[in-house]
């Protein structure tokens, strides 16, 4: 199961490493303890640290851990080993404008987990996919590789929160972990190796302990006892079934009605995987980190604008438990859970996750559908997401070198990005709709689409509005100044595919620079597309972007370019007047947009997007429309577009959920099982109508 | 959008050591724009000279410059920060710096408890025509820090902290778990279920606010119970979190009226959420109980008190030495160690902390509508559980309940790291009942603490 990199055992005991099972007193317990810390590795092993209370603690001496063995269950989960509350991702030196990026140290010491319980031995094993998901979080997979369980196993459970037996977790830990310790009747262990690190691990074992092993048979009934003395409380495809069918039910905001919004529940938990990636500077000297982050907090989803996806406490535990038990296997065939019920346990103000599955087994329907992901895509298909090719660490970015910047409108900017090694530059590619992580460095990173196309090369483009920590950060840089990129990332516009059709782009505000790539690329390939109809609106003419490549576009024949600017209102404040906005802007007929008589000398019209959109008339055969811009546009363009013929399969648009990681791994972008960050952000009408509806 | 805090934070950041391992003193000053930076103003223009150590920041006001502003440059790598205004009765806002003053006494303690040396905190009023003591405040300080030298006990948070399960030694922490008494439950025919079922069917209250048992290991659970026929899955813990907490909840507060299970933690918590025009009191039923769980009658939450008071012992005032277990007796260890001794206790403590903010969700009074650790722009300390944000979270949330802390334990009870928060809550009990003979929860009529001032209020540790 784990591979430990150590060559520190001394030579006398490799010779011995034959050993894969033994009987070993109690005090054999603690000379061997002491054999392996003299091996210099790290052990971390349960310690009853007050009554009552016992807790993984590293070991410097050895009697603790003798006496903590069996003592009930650790406070919290080791998950430090594999997954630290803060880990350091990147190194940052800033010299006046001169910022320079190096990764941390990326050697983790040798550790053995020692006495950890099967359901927290079973956690590492649950995450490797996650964390290996297309790009390899090397943080993670190091120290895991590095990490060793002596298992003990459980004779009964700990108490009545133990649930490891329904989520298929042995309490006997018969196949888990290097080392699995049997407590038997005498008080001594049986030791069995069950990998070669654990006939490693044996082999440190002095001589003089040799005791009888247990009968086999007697081994094999006393195990039958112990896993039926854990009674299995639910059946999880009924509960996955179950969690399918009752996403919108009231029973959630009873369930989470004591819920305080803290994070306690993720923290203890050893599957939680969720994380935020954050940067500190102090002084010239700053870090990009992993912390944990956990979806019961308010802050999780809540994107700069104060839109949160999941607002309230209800549909954040839904979130929780929904990604455990039914997100998760659905994305990787595993539960996210080993069901030590430490979050039970633990909870501040007494969720209880286990009455809330046994009610949903009760719930599940009789007949169960095959498990089914709710988009069955192949993710990011064909493309890995982009990295430095120097280094293993996936959250390092490319440096890029501001070549130009632009005021598009009030807080809106564009920058052009060349990458700082030409090398690197010359390399990439993406494709259109594809994003990127700009980086401010020392205060963060953003999730912006890639605004140029790939037909433009040797430099990429983003525009943004300056709103939160990050944006304001990135709108302080001049020309000349560093920035870090990651990316691209996501999945694209299928441009090949639509070769031959009419497009109709609608964006309204900062809706357009994700279409600007695709527009950009298909203006660069336009005799492969039918007719290209753009319609862009916002709130008034200075909040439309991009205004010099607006006026050019107005000037060509072969698009058909129609912008709006939101309605005034009435003079009395109540509705909208008749009258053009600003001059120069011809009101449409707002109460039957159809109706309004377009021409090709009057581009500029008053009118909300979705009613220029009905105005415009497209065609729906042989059409695709592509549509980007706040909620409430999208949502009354696309009944628009419907009125027009527009089939649900044939509207495209791209998602802007908060992201952290873009690479599928902080567990922050999800709708249900889909990430947007790998399976989107390019999604058609008819695949949002299937996604749960959590944004 | 304006940049506001960039200057705070780039002088900030210009604070931390150019050249580590320097001997030099970095000294952060904020001053009030009306009276010291004048007075600082004076000292130039009259062309007295001072040592160059000092990054002076200008505020409108001494009641202006936050805690956090000094903790922030701590952490920033001061190793002495001063704050100066106007001498008492010269505020331009007429009583900021009174109100500050009161911060300072507290912060001071605070402080003292985790031991911080309190020499690198120098507070002091310097008048517009005060040049001269400005130039002396300066060099006196400057002299004394470079006698201290650098602050290295700070300036190692970052470096001494080890993200991993951080304890290597395996000592508890010193302080007894909470008992862990089990829930009473409330019969339908006992007067409390007579008079619970009674508000409800009448209509007197819409909804109680009460302890369920949860299903899997029979922990209390805090429910909002509508149904006259679920009350009979009410129990009175006697421990066990704080159901005026509840009251955060905007779809708690459109309830009214509401009726509360009141314990003395309840009655206690709702007289200050009144003080703070956070309840109104005439909207609440508190269903008073000891701590036995025996129905004392109904009433508003300061008349649940009082009746409380006269069912149970009274608590005495948190005098030093006045109790010799549990809390009080923990405080008194703790401060009779070395200041030393006492910051290597709290800098073990912060170790352990993973910023999970149970301690902050269990709080009836952590009710700020964002918390200042939450916010980002700017971004005030780190949100990441190591050395620097937690020791900064640990102090912000005592500050900001100091004064306001009932000591109901909410916090140190839902705290999974088994951090003794109590015991900083304790202290500034401690220190309020000391300085302002005041005791938070006791009378909704009473000013809140930390926006009250007395122009008596101690001053000797201000230059």
């Amino acid at each position: 199961m784990t591979v430990l990199t150590v060559t520190t055992s001394r030579p006398d005991t490799a010779a011995a490493a034959a050993r894969t099972s033994t009987m070993l007193s109690r005090a054999g317990l603690d000379r061997w303890l002491s054999a392996l810390l003299a091996a210099e590795r790290r052990i971390l092993a349960p310690v009853e640290v007050a009554p009552g209370r016992t807790e993984y603690r590293q070991l410097a001496t050895v009697a603790p851990a003798a006496t903590g063995l069996g003592r009930g269950l650790p406070v919290m989960s080791p998950k430090q080993a594999w997954f630290p509350r803060t880990e350091p991702l990147l190194r940052i030196t800033r010299e006046g404008r001169a910022i320079s990026i190096a990764d941390p140290n990326l050697k983790f010491r040798p550790t053995i987990i020692f006495g950890a319980r099967p359901c927290d031995a079973a956690a590492p094993e649950i995450l490797a996919p996650l964390f290996g998901w297309d790009s390899h979080d090397v943080f993670f997979e190091q120290r895991r590789k590095n990490l060793a369980f002596v298992v003990l196993a459980c004779r009964q459970p700990v108490d009545a929160a133990c649930f490891c037996t329904s989520v298929g977790v042995d309490p006997t830990g018969e196949n888990c972990g290097d080392v699995l310790l049997t407590e038997w009747e005498d008080g001594r262990f049986w030791a069995e190796a069950h990998t070669p690190v654990g006939e490693e691990l044996l082999a440190v074992i002095p001589a003089d302990e040799a005791a009888a092993a247990p009968d086999p048979a007697v081994l094999a009934a006393r195990r039958k006892q112990w896993r039926a003395n854990a009674l299995r409380r639910f059946d999880s495809q009924r509960v996955a079934g179950a969690l399918r069918e009752h996403f919108d039910d009231p029973m959630w905001k009873d369930w989470a009605a004591a819920c305080v919004s803290c994070g306690t529940c993720a923290f203890v938990c050893p599957t939680c995987h969720c994380f935020d990636l954050q940067e500190q500077m102090h002084g010239s000297e700053g870090l990009r980190q992993k912390n944990w982050d956990a979806c019961t907090f308010g802050l999780f989803t809540r994107h700069t604008s104060g839109h949160n996806p999941r607002p309230d406490r209800a549909s954040r535990w839904r979130q929780r438990v929904n990604h455990k038990f039914r997100y998760y296997p659905e994305k990787f065939r595993r539960l996210l859970c080993t069901g030590c019920g430490r979050c039970i346990r633990q909870c501040p103000a007494g969720l209880d996750l286990l009455a809330n599955l046994v009610a949903l087994d009760a719930l599940a329907p009789a007949a169960l559908s095959v498990t089914a992901p709710a988009l069955d895509r192949a993710a990011a298909a064909g493309v890995a997401a982009g990295a430095p090719a120097n280094s293993p660490n996936i959250y390092r970015p490319y440096l890029m070198k501001i070549a130009a910047l632009r005021e598009e409108a009030p807080d809106v900017r564009t920058l052009r990005l060349e990458f700082a090694d030409p090398d690197e530059g010359g390399k990439f590619d993406f494709r259109v709709g594809q994003f990127g992580l700009y980086g401010a460095l020392g205060e963060g990173e953003s999730t912006f689409c890639i605004a140029s196309s790939p037909t433009q090369r040797g430099y990429i483009e983003c525009t943004f509005r300056a709103a939160g920590r990050v944006t304001r950060a990135l709108r302080r840089l001049d020309v000349g100044d560093t920035l870090g990129f990651r990316g691209p990332y996501g999945n694209s516009f299928p441009v090949e595919a639509w070769k031959g059709k009419n497009l109709l782009f609608v964006a309204g505000g900062i809706g357009l620079p994700p279409l600007r790539s695709v527009l950009a690329y298909c203006l660069d390939h336009r005799a492969d597309y039918g007719q290209i109809t753009v319609v862009y609106g916002a709130k008034t003419s200075a909040d439309l972007v991009y205004k010099e490549e607006l006026a050019t576009w107005e000037k060509r024949t072969d698009m058909d370019l129609r912008l709006c600017i939101d309605w005034k209102p009435n003079a009395n404040g109540r509705g909208l007047s008749q009258d053009a906005a600003e001059d120069g802007w011809r009101p449409i007929n707002r109460h039957d947009p159809a109706a309004t008589q377009l021409d090709s000398a009057q581009r500029r019209h008053t009118a909300f997007v979705p009613q220029l959109v009905a105005a415009v008339k497209p065609v729906a055969v042989n059409s695709v429309a592509i549509v980007c811009g706040p909620p409430v546009m999208i949502g009354f363009t696309i009944q628009s577009l419907r009125q027009s013929g527009f089939p649900d399969r044939d509207v495209f648009t791209t998602l802007e959920n908060r992201m952290k990681c873009g690479l599928g791994k902080c567990g922050r972008c999800n709708i249900g099982s889909v990430y947007v960050c790998k399976e989107g952000p390019v999604f058609t009408a008819e695949e949002i109508q299937r996604l749960p509806h959590d944004s | 959008m304006a940049e506001v805090h960039l200057p705070l934070q780039d002088s900030l950041q210009a604070a931390s050591p150019a050249v580590p391992g320097s001997l030099e003193p970095r000294l952060v000053a904020f001053v009030c724009r009306w009276c010291t930076y004048a007075g600082a103003d004076l000292a130039g223009t009259s062309r007295m000279t001072y040592p160059p150590n000092v990054r002076t920041l200008m505020l409108p006001c001494t009641g202006r410059i936050d805690v956090a502003f000094i903790l922030r440059a701590f952490l920033e790598g001061a190793d002495g920060v001063l704050v100066s205004g106007c001498h008492p009765g010269d505020c331009h806002y007429t009583a900021g710096n009174y109100r500050a003053r009161r911060r300072w006494i507290l912060l001071r303690d605070l402080l003292d408890t985790i031991g911080v040396d309190l020499r690198r905190l120098q507070l002091a009023w310097i008048s517009a025509a005060e040049g001269a003591k400005w130039v002396k405040t300066i060099q006196n300080f400057t002299d004394e820090m470079r006698q201290l030298g650098r602050y290295e006990p700070m300036q190692r948070l970052a470096a001494d902290f080890t993200p991993e399960l951080a304890l290597a030694d395996g000592q508890p922490n010193g302080y007894a778990a909470l008992p862990a008494a089990a829930p009473v439950a409330v019969h339908a025919d006992s007067p409390l279920g007579q008079a619970l079922a009674q508000a409800l069917q009448a209509g007197a209250v819409k909804a109680i606010l009460g302890w369920k048992k949860q299903a899997t290991l029979g922990r209390p659970q805090a429910a909002c119970i509508v149904d006259p026929q679920a009350l009979v899955e009410l129990v009175i813990p006697p421990r066990a979190g704080n159901l005026a907490r509840l009251f955060k909840h905007p779809e708690i507060r459109q309830i009214q009226p509401i009726g509360v299970i009141t314990r003395r933690a309840e009655a206690l918590a709702m007289n200050v959420l009144i003080q703070e025009k956070q309840l109104d009191p005439g909207r609440v039923v508190a269903f008073a109980v000891d701590g036995a769980g025996h129905f004392l009658g109904l009433a508003d939450p300061p008349g649940a008190l009082k009746k409380i008071e006269a069912a149970e012992a009274s608590v005495p005032p948190p005098d030093p030495g006045a109790s010799t277990t549990g809390l009080w007796a923990a405080l008194d260890r703790l401060m009779a160690q070395p200041r030393e001794e006492r910051w290597a206790f709290w800098m073990k403590q912060a170790q352990k902390c993973i910023r999970c903010y149970a301690c902050r969700g269990a709080c009836p009074l952590c009710n700020c509508h964002e918390c200042l650790m939450d916010k980002n722009v700017p971004q005030w300390f780190p949100t990441a559980a190591d050395g620097p944000g937690n020791f900064a979270w640990q102090l912000i949330r005592a500050f900001h309940l100091a004064g306001r802390c009932i000591g109901c334990g909410s916090c140190q009870e839902a705290c999974p790291a088994g951090i003794p928060l109590g015991l900083l809550d304790a202290a500034m009990m401690r220190s309020v009942w000391k300085h302002f003979g005041y005791r938070s929860g006791m009378d909704p009529a009473a000013a809140p603490l930390q926006s009250d001032f007395r122009t008596d209020d101690r001053a000797e540790f201000i230059l």
